[in-house]
């Protein structure tokens, strides 16, 4: 059969079972007869002397799934390495090539909602529902130790949780410039395994798993991943959360893959270097973004008289808001948990000249990781002495996670508010 | 019936068309390079696209795919992407065009099929 050679590199195949078929078999699942390794095989081009095909290794869990027929043929070929196996009809030498995920052209794979059904006489075929849920935005995480007769506990769970939520949201806003949060599926307690919905799935398990790969190279510049949008202070609070308790964590597609294991204590010499790299930048979201310093002041006045601060009584968008309600909680103002002023924020509040609450401002403002930093990149000892022009500059390099055009639409606030704090002395 | 002026191709081997074919007849749909569709379209996959070589070539390997039901052939060319540039052919097949399998569950079947029938102009481009 010209279109099942047997290669060094795959060994001899069997076909196992026949999903979709013309003129020959098209998806089948094909057994090496020595290793039992099995693989998901998908016809995806042809010319005129030869076939091309797909070849996705899956396990156990996977070939149940696909044949359940609640997961769509295409998952089994994402975030993958696949081989590539061309084979000419007049049966001479196959050749093999290997793709790895972010190489394989997505329009090549099996297009989405199509899916393995199962006939009452046990025939399988290629059906299409663009109805059903086909969970592609799903992927599952457990949450292990080597030694599985410990109890798990609910505290670093949940910590290693938010780390991992918080990365997402990261990825998500880097990428796609809104901030999105992981939505629980399902979960179960057994290690502590749970299926989380989200919405940029590939986006983010292509970007954590080129992550993973790059900072095992000692020789990666860090700067250099900022296009991934990882968040390095999250990903060392992951790494200290996984080794502090002892666990790993292991993260698996919706179809039953196994994607990647964080094994922190095998990580010891990338979390140092993250921690080296953490201490001279900072996380994006350390950065204030609300350019009118005024309605900070307005803001503090609101939260003091518990009068409403809203999209309403300020005239700007809900996000807006978000943003200056995040400047003022930085400046540490306004508490965390709500819109309640702090000692600060009383301060500012009770301050009568308007010059004495820009000076408090400016005070809480050198105080923060970002004006911190700023002023060691200006290498100046007070805010007022900075050159706001280098916000900009300053962002792009010292900012972790943010691309060239945030960083500079970034920059703006800081550079309005130095402006400002000037003026005001 | 003989039907001598169609013989079947010369490279049919004496196990094809296999025993258990019966005549061709009935609505049939077909995937097609060409609109309108020319005798090219119509080889049996043993030379489509190019003549293939195999030490154990099977009856299925001459046949010539087609489907009874419009929507499962839909379903093959867009699932396959492979196919996807391919046009869906609709005819009306006759008894000397050649002899037919036994459609499975997904309407798919196999035609072997005589020469110089003119099959393909029977056969219109509808999608």
């Amino acid at each position: 059969m010209y279109y099942l050679p047997e290669t060094k590199e795959l060994g001899k195949l069997s076909i196992q079972k026949v999903y979709s078929f013309y003129d020959v078999p098209r998806t089948f699942l094909a057994e090496n007869t020595k290793s039992r390794i099995n693989y998901l095989v998908y016809w995806f081009a042809e010319n005129e002397t030869e076939d091309s095909w797909y070849y996705a290794p899956v396990n156990e869990m996977e070939m149940k799934n696909l044949e359940s027929g609640f997961i769509q043929i295409r998952d089994f070929f994402l975030n993958k390495n696949l081989t590539v196996l061309v084979t000419p009809y007049d049966l001479s030498e196959a050749r093999l090539s290997y793709l790895n995920p972010k190489e394989v052209s997505l329009n090549t794979l099996p297009p989405a909602g199509y899916f393995v059904c199962l006939d009452e006489d046990g025939e399988f075929s290629v059906d299409f529902e663009d109805e059903r849920e086909s969970l592609s935005n799903v992927h599952e995480i457990r949450i292990f130790r080597d030694r599985s007769e410990k109890n798990i506990d609910w505290e670093p769970i949940q910590k290693i949780i938010n780390s991992w939520n918080s990365l997402y949201g990261k990825v998500s806003k880097m990428v796609f410039g809104e901030g999105d949060s992981l939505v629980p599926y399902t979960s179960s307690i057994g290690s502590y395994k749970s299926k989380f919905i989200a919405e940029k799935n590939d986006v983010f398990i292509g970007n954590m798993i080129d992550f993973i790969g790059a900072i095992k190279s000692p020789d990666t510049d860090m700067n250099s991943l900022v296009d991934l949008g990882v968040d390095l202070d999250d990903f060392e609070a992951l790494l200290s959360n996984l080794r502090t308790y002892n666990y790993k964590l292991e993260v698996k597609a919706n179809t039953g893959a196994s994607l990647f294991v964080i094994d922190a204590k095998k990580l010891a010499m990338e979390q140092e270097r993250i921690q080296e790299h953490n201490q001279r930048y900072f996380s994006s979201d350390l950065v204030p973004q609300a350019d009118d310093i005024h309605r900070i002041v307005k803001l503090v006045d609101c939260a003091a008289r518990s009068e409403l601060f809203n999209e309403e009584s300020e005239g700007i968008t809900p996000r807006q808001i978000n943003y200056y309600k995040h400047a003022a909680r930085l400046l540490g103002l306004i508490k965390s948990n709500g819109f309640v002023l702090q000692p600060l924020g009383w301060k500012v509040f009770y301050a009568s000249e308007h010059s004495e609450k820009m000076s408090l401002i400016a005070d809480a403002f050198e105080n923060t990781i970002c004006g911190w930093a700023w002023m060691k990149f200006c290498d100046v000892e007070k805010i007022i002495d900075i050159d706001e022009t280098t916000a900009a500059d300053f962002l792009i390099e010292k900012a972790n996670g943010l691309s060239l055009d945030t960083a500079k639409r970034r920059s703006k606030t800081l550079q309005a508010w130095a402006t400002e704090f000037k003026e005001a002395r | 019936m003989d039907y001598a002026e169609y013989p079947w191709p010369g490279d049919f081997p004496d196990f094809v068309p296999p025993a258990d074919a019966t005549p061709a007849e009935g609505e049939a749909f077909r995937l097609v390079v060409n609109d309108p569709p020319v005798p090219k379209d119509f080889v049996g996959h043993n030379q489509e696209p190019h003549k293939k070589k195999g030490v154990k070539l099977k009856a299925n390997d001459f046949g010539t795919s087609m489907y009874r039901d419009l929507q499962q052939a839909i379903i093959c060319r867009e699932f396959h992407v492979a196919l996807n540039s391919k046009k869906i052919a609709k005819g009306t097949l006759q008894p000397f065009y050649g002899k037919i399998s036994t459609p499975n569950k997904k309407t798919h079947f196999e035609a072997w099929l005589r020469l110089r029938t003119g099959i393909e102009q029977n056969f219109k481009v509808i999608k």
